[in-house]
């Protein structure tokens, strides 16, 4: 059950990225407040250092979307895969309120020594990615009446990040799609947020290229003789105003499911913090 | 002033528009210059540079008497890019100065966006961008000197209806730029944006953007979209020129500009006043 007592009774809800980590929590919340999901993920090979979703995580999924939700592997870099994915997620929920764009995934490198397929990894899903969901979405959210999307960037996208040029650029660039299509999209009474989490304890964590970020600081002076997730989880404790390690996972569900639950079209094209204090170093 | 003297600047996009003006002035102002420009169409952009354009380009500085390597390369080719810093080092020694300014344009509603709108525009504003930016990284920080500027835009400052590939893009550049910045800030390197409005060049001037300003009209002329530009700025400029930008990235590429890394420089007739941050 959702923490905050919402109920989505019968909304038709589309959760990339969604059998793992922030996704798959999203997911479990929605389902759990009534509401029909379908959850896409199991991408293709990427040189990652933490695994991608599988056939098992998606198993996992459709026990919990149960029967009345809808469970695909589709990999969102490919628009074609995309292309077929979306009509029949629609068609399997009977039409479509709510896309959740959740899928992503992160690297470590500096802009000097990364890899073009370091780039093109994060970027075709991050961003590329969200574009070719939320494109092929707009007719059937169009069709609701009451259309809501939500973008999950990162709070890299509020601030430049060491070690992370391709996901800043990525979720920077999440975000001024987001805004952009908040205009065209209100018309057809569709509300567009974008909900950016600081580091959560998901298994996009577990990953010791990311924890050597993170113990260099945020301006990457620090030595750093091996990667060490208790020496990351100290740094993040250091940078965080709240003092606390990671950015609650629930609590980012919690403001997905405040953007989908608002009734009107107040709050299109917001941009919300859920980042361990850190908001409070932003500029705006 | 030849206040870049012996400096080599990597120029892209430098066939015309902005580029151009780029090239010419930094050769007035003493540089060695790598102009590099793909010097083709792209079918979903407006009209780009011809191969006869950037070889002009290179006459013109060549002409002031700036040394010129003229480079057709692919911004969106990471491989092309670190090619053009190779000929550059092999030709020039050092890169001082990298102008990421190679964009494009084409516009629609996301609902409607061909594969190629959303990708070409992403890809070379962008991915482009990062890929000149990679590319010259591990030579400025082994030199521990040099400036990087990039060209974002206004509407990465904000939403852009009818333009969400390219606010995406520009959005993107300028979280790029801002990590980038941080990453080479202990070499001495500054990475900087450029953020103009409207700036008078095809990219402004061209039957796709004015019907986006005057959709009402079946063929807007530039008399009739003059006033529509101008209500997007306070000081009610319809669209800068060329010089307007160059003088504001030839700043961040001074060394008068070495404390400032990390900015998005906005050149908007005080369109940013509206933007919150």
């Amino acid at each position: 059950m959702n923490g905050n007592s919402m109920t989505f009774d019968g909304r038709r809800v589309l959760v990339t990225g969604g059998a793992r980590g922030l996704g798959a929590a999203i997911a479990a919340s929605f389902a759990g407040a009534g509401a029909r999901v379908a959850v896409w993920d199991a991408p293709g090979a990427m040189a990652l250092d933490y695994p991608l979703s599988g056939a098992a995580e998606l198993d996992a999924a459709r026990a919990v979307v149960g029967p009345t939700g809808h469970v695909a592997a589709v990999d969102v870099r490919d628009v074609a895969q995309v292309r077929v994915a979306l009509p029949a997620a629609v068609a399997a929920l009977g039409g479509l309120d709510v896309v959740v764009c959740a899928a992503g995934v992160r690297t470590a490198a500096t802009a000097a020594t990364m890899s073009d397929a370091a780039w093109d990894d994060v970027v075709d899903t991050n961003l590329h990615g969200t574009f070719h969901v939320l494109r092929e979405a707009l007719g059937p959210l169009g069709d609701s009446g009451r259309g809501r999307i939500v973008v999950i960037a990162a709070e890299e996208g509020r601030r430049g990040a060491f070690g992370l040029s391709h996901y800043a650029a990525a979720a920077w660039a999440q975000i001024g799609l987001a805004k952009s299509l908040a205009h065209e999209v209100a018309e057809q009474g569709t509300a567009v947020g974008v909900v950016c989490p600081g580091v959560m304890d998901t298994a996009m964590s577990a990953d010791p290229s990311y924890w050597a970020v993170l113990q260099a600081g945020r301006d990457g002076s620090l030595a750093v003789t091996a990667p060490d997730r208790g020496a990351a989880e100290h740094a993040l404790r250091v940078r965080h105003p709240s003092s606390a390690t990671y950015a609650d996972v629930g609590a980012v569900v919690r403001a997905v499911e405040q953007l989908v639950a608002e009734p009107g079209l107040d709050r299109t094209g917001a941009v919300v913090d859920v980042s361990a204090g850190l908001a409070a170093t932003n500029t705006a | 002033m030849r206040n870049f003297e012996g400096r080599t600047a990597v120029v892209t996009g430098a066939a015309k528009g902005q580029g151009r003006s780029h090239a010419i002035a930094l050769a007035q102002r003493g540089a060695n210059l790598v102009l590099v420009d793909i010097a083709a169409q792209i079918p979903c952009a407006s009209r780009m540079a011809t191969p006869e354009e950037l070889d002009e380009t290179a006459r013109i500085v060549e002409s002031l008497g700036a040394p010129c390597l003229t480079l057709k390369a692919d911004t969106r080719s990471p491989e092309q890019m670190r090619d053009v810093v190779a000929a550059t080092v092999e030709r020039f020694g050092r890169v001082d100065v990298l102008l990421a300014n190679a964009g494009i344009a084409a516009f629609g509603p996301v609902r409607e966006m061909a594969d190629d709108v959303w990708r070409d525009v992403v890809d070379v504003n962008l991915g482009g961008v990062a890929a000149s930016i990679r590319a010259v990284a591990p030579v400025m920080a082994a030199q521990r000197s040099g400036r990087i500027v990039a060209t974002a835009s206004s509407v990465g400052r904000e939403g852009g209806p009818n333009n969400a590939n390219y606010a995406a893009s520009k959005w993107g550049v300028i979280g790029l730029v801002k990590s980038v910045a941080i990453e080479l800030a202990p070499y001495g390197v500054t990475v900087n944006a450029f953020s103009p409005m409207s700036v008078s060049t095809d990219m402004c001037h061209n039957d796709l953007t004015y019907g986006l300003f005057r959709p009402d009209l079946e063929a807007p002329t530039t008399d009739d979209v003059r006033a529509t530009f101008a209500t997007l700025n306070p000081m009610a400029v319809p669209w800068i020129e060329v010089g307007d930008a160059t003088e504001a990235v030839l700043f961040l590429a001074s060394d008068e500009a070495r404390y400032i890394t990390g900015t998005a420089l906005d050149v908007a007739g005080g369109w940013n006043a509206f933007h919150s941050a």
